[in-house]
């Protein structure tokens, strides 16, 4: 049986560890509600960019060509997919105690690492990059952006290192792995190509139909396809990694707050558990001193 | 006198819904130059540069913000401007703009990549352009 010292010192220390994960519970609770307004304000933006794209695309004359475009044609025939030269993005959280947020998007990383071989991986939050440098996995170390707060131009850094790359011919295409907000309760870790964009396929765009009333309305694009091109994927792109990272930050601050929930219960009934035995105990002491004093005192009384 | 056809028109920045209703007129700068739509232009897609836009609202009255690279599509009397980002001359930080100005002023002394260059250059359009507006906008007052 434990002393009342050790209990009285492990409750104290179970308090300790409450009031952290209460404080944290607080924060990610504020922080997811700042970030979920932000992602609100985000969204329209982005899903009108999605529909002007897929508007665009589908009226480009016939045998239109851009860089952004290329799917790398020649290759396709000579190589295997899993030799394209690939550079993926990974967002991953700042700090840990986030439930298995972290560990789903990095597994999720190193799944595609394996897939495709000649790989460059950027890391966006501490966490993955830590990780990965520690596995031995090449990372990119000039890239070091945070997860917290996305802003628009952090994003546009990103981007325009990206769109460097591919119009380089350093890479082939690009990934990004992110977590994504199904409803309040649920995130998924999701992998997407961001480049080249599948002009045919629609790659991440053809998931949806195009609607029948939409009509095939003649556009003329102004000044010239190219330049249309030029000034939408770029934004596009960008729209697209900034909701990601929008995205990732809601889910990170959503299971931290999961998870400290969790924490916080269950600290409260070990440490109901705990103050149960500490009073039996300090009972049965008071009880053992009692009949001890009475036992004393007759044997006085006998005298 | 007649009253002026009007067009839905709908500005979306990329935080914020700016306008959504109907409007007589726009302007914006277009990489060819400045472009004006009124109600049933043709249906086409142009590109937008950093800088002025207005938007004439019925009854004649104007409103000029300043807005970054995006791209304009038009289509059944419908009309979608989607921009970076959409400020009105109250919005402006000239501070700001002034310290991105030169910031990009001395970025663009060193050596870039092209991705990097082109970055530089449209910060210091943006830059520009706000500084622009917001000096117009004191010669008004």
């Amino acid at each position: 049986m434990a002393t009342i010292r050790e209990l009285r010192d492990r409750i104290s220390s179970i308090d300790n560890t409450l009031k952290i994960t209460n404080a944290m519970y607080l924060i990610s609770s504020t922080k997811l509600r700042k970030a979920k307004m932000e992602l609100q304000q985000t969204e329209p933006y982005f899903y009108t960019l999605q529909t002007m794209i897929q508007r665009i695309l589908r009226h480009l004359p016939e045998d239109f060509t851009h860089p952004y475009l290329d799917l790398r044609e020649n290759l396709r025939e000579t190589v295997d997919p899993s030799d394209y030269r690939t550079a993926i993005i990974c967002v991953t959280a700042d700090k840990g105690l986030a439930g298995a947020y972290n560990h789903n998007v990095i597994k999720r990383t190193e799944e595609l690492l394996k897939e495709r071989p000649k790989h460059r991986l950027y890391v966006v939050g501490e966490m993955g990059r830590v990780y990965f440098r520690t596995s031995g996995v090449d990372v990119d170390e000039q890239f070091h952006y945070t997860a917290q707060n996305p802003t628009l131009h952090r994003a546009r850094v990103i981007t325009g290192r990206m769109l460097d790359l591919f119009q380089e011919d350093k890479i082939d295409s690009v990934y990004i792995v992110y977590t994504r907000m199904k409803n309040s309760l649920e995130m998924v870790t999701e992998t997407e190509q961001l480049l080249p964009i599948d002009k045919i396929n629609g790659g991440i765009l053809g998931n949806n139909q195009i609607p029948m009333v939409a009509g095939m309305e003649d556009f003329r694009l102004r000044p010239t396809p190219k330049a249309i091109i030029d000034n939408v994927i770029p934004d596009y792109i960008n729209g697209f990694i900034y909701s990601a990272l929008v995205e990732s930050f809601c889910s990170e601050q959503n299971a931290r707050m999961t998870a400290m929930d969790a924490a916080n219960r269950s600290g409260n009934k070990l440490r109901q558990e705990l103050s149960i035995q500490y009073n039996r105990t300090r009972q049965a002491a008071i009880t053992q001193e009692i009949t001890e004093i009475a036992a004393g005192a007759r044997a006085q009384k006998k005298r | 006198m007649a009253v002026t056809p009007t067009f839905s028109l709908k500005v979306i920045a990329s935080n914020k819904v700016f306008y959504d209703g109907p409007a007589e007129y726009l302007q914006v700068i277009t990489l060819t130059g400045s472009r004006g739509f009124m109600a049933h232009h043709a249906p086409c897609i142009v590109a937008v540069e950093t800088g002025t836009m207005s938007i004439v609202k019925p009854g004649g009255e104007r409103e000029t913000v300043v807005v970054s690279g995006g791209i304009c599509s038009c289509a059944n009397n419908r009309l979608t401007v989607l921009v970076d980002t959409c400020e009105t001359a109250d919005e402006i930080d000239v501070r700001r703009a002034e310290e991105a100005k030169e910031r990009a002023l001395e970025q663009l002394r060193q050596k870039q990549s092209v991705g990097e260059y082109k970055m530089t250059q449209s910060s210091l359009a943006r830059a520009l352009t706000r500084l622009e507006f917001s000096s117009q906008k004191k010669h008004y007052i």
